[in-house]
């Protein structure tokens, strides 16, 4: 699964040409930002290159989550402070409908824009914080096309939260005790019962009384016994599932057992036509990927069965760890194989040595280029590179004004 | 009919990767547009209207 060096160094470069693009070229202005952007351009192409050369997918896909996620709690809460002067959420805010469309809350939204032909969440159709709902929506659409489940690995800016946290700790608390199976459904009764409550309410029911990324986002100015009520839930669940529960048992808490848009994701990201699929004549049930798996997606019974179930974002976590390399991405219509190198193992069986290099060589290089495994991992890499840009870069800036003058407000 | 076969399997795993590196293309396709024309082109299309405070709809500005 590991790459050669020169298709490693191949995808890095064309990364990088993408990545000056959409990142470098947009920041030429000052010094700091335009530094800033070098830095995480430079920084994603490592990652891209270190992905392809030695195989470890979710090792380092990690690193670059983790630090999207903190970077954007950390310019979304100081952009809050500077523009309103705190996180709360204001009656005049709302009225003036001058919240960012959060991603989760769009299933939530269907059901009202389809009957009543109404946006019911309080942000502006165009024109409105971080492009208003259609550019937003239509950004979650591409990434139900292109990454399908794989948005909660590799494009959500709330994921690396608790897998930041799930990381912190060498083995889990609770190892010994094993959790039912059943549990994995929990998101998909959130999402069902948020999609009707909205549905009744005509109100983002979500985002007022259970969501618990609030804790790193806006929420409801707390004037009234509801809102205070809202604030005891929203903390409670944000410290629950965010912090306490991913640092205990090394998983990902709430993108695996509560995230509504997760759910919601695992169905409509169907359409996708990547999977991640389980060599049968290779697997040797030890167990591994099961005991790893950061959403409780792989069970006994899917172990027996091998397969992966559709709940799987495709972090490449089992992948990193089965000892005798069994699970690789894979696209429908292709037939499924561990074994990379089956048109390269033919090419080398040629008798004229100078033909035989030339055919191994192209033939390993094309193999190694169009695998399912190369076309998803890059195209996770750059949609998530292309989001993370603008906010890393505003980050680092932040950051470099903290050192300097002792405040992460610019304005 | 296996050579008929053959063919068929080839077909579909070419045109699979061509849809693959549609995908591919269609990130930095969708980004250099983002917020732009085309977006509202087909928002236009779309009856959809915000929710005003007082329960009633009101149409967007574009």
């Amino acid at each position: 699964m590991k790459k050669s060096i020169f298709t490693s160094s191949l995808l890095a470069f064309i990364m990088l040409i993408l990545l000056s693009t959409f990142i470098l070229a947009i920041n030429l202005g000052e010094t700091i930002q335009f530094t800033a952007s070098l830095l995480w351009t430079l920084f994603l192409t490592f990652i891209a290159f270190m992905i392809f050369r030695t195989g470890k997918v979710s090792t380092y896909r990690s690193m670059f989550f983790i630090i999207y996620a903190f970077c954007f709690i950390l310019i979304f809460v100081t952009n809050l402070i500077e523009e309103r002067g705190s996180m709360a959420l204001t009656a005049e805010i709302v009225a003036e409908r001058n919240v960012p469309l959060c991603p989760v809350a769009i299933p939530t939204l269907i059901l009202p824009a389809v009957f009543k032909q109404v946006l019911i969440f309080p942000t502006k159709l165009f024109d409105g914080p971080y492009g208003g709902f259609y550019p937003i929506l239509f950004m979650w659409l591409l990434s139900v096309v292109v990454l399908g489940r794989g948005w909660c690995s590799w494009g959500c800016f709330y994921g690396g939260i608790d897998e930041g946290f799930s990381k912190l700790r060498r083995t889990s608390l609770f190892k010994s005790i094993k959790m039912n199976p059943k549990w994995r459904y929990l998101s998909f009764a959130v999402l069902v019962t948020i999609v009707f409550w909205a549905f009744l309410e005509m109100e983002p029911v979500y985002c007022e009384w259970l969501c618990p990324l609030k804790l790193v986002t806006e929420y409801s100015e707390i004037n009234s016994l509801v809102t205070y009520l809202q604030a005891i839930i929203f903390i409670s669940l944000g410290m629950g599932l965010l912090i306490i529960l991913p640092l205990l048992l090394k998983k990902r808490t709430h993108c695996g057992l509560f995230c509504p848009l997760g759910a919601f994701q695992s169905i409509v990201g169907l359409i996708n036509p990547y999977r991640v699929k389980i060599d049968k004549t290779k697997c040797t049930e030890c167990g591994k990927c099961k005991r790893e798996c950061p959403l409780f997606v792989i069970t006994d019974e899917s172990m027996r069965e091998k397969s992966i179930p559709i709940t799987c974002s495709r972090c490449g976590k089992c992948m990193d760890v089965c000892p005798s390399h069994a699970i690789n991405y894979s696209l429908l219509g292709v037939p499924f194989s561990t074994d990379d190198r089956k048109l390269s193992k033919k090419a080398a069986l040629i008798k004229p040595v100078f033909t035989r290099r030339i055919a191994v060589g192209v033939t390993r290089f094309v193999e190694e280029l169009f695998d399912a495994r190369t076309m998803y991992v890059f195209s996770g890499i750059l949609f998530g590179a292309i989001i993370s840009g603008g906010m890393v870069t505003n980050a680092l800036v932040r950051i470099y004004h903290l050192i300097t003058t002792g405040s992460l407000l610019i304005k | 009919m296996k050579t008929k076969k053959s063919i068929l399997v080839v077909l579909r795993v070419f045109l699979m990767f061509v849809y693959a590196l549609f995908l591919l293309w269609l990130i930095p396709t969708f980004f250099i547009n983002y917020n732009g024309d085309w977006i509202k082109k087909v928002a236009d299309r779309i009856p959809l209207h915000e929710l005003g405070n007082d329960g009633h709809t009101q149409q967007n500005e574009k």
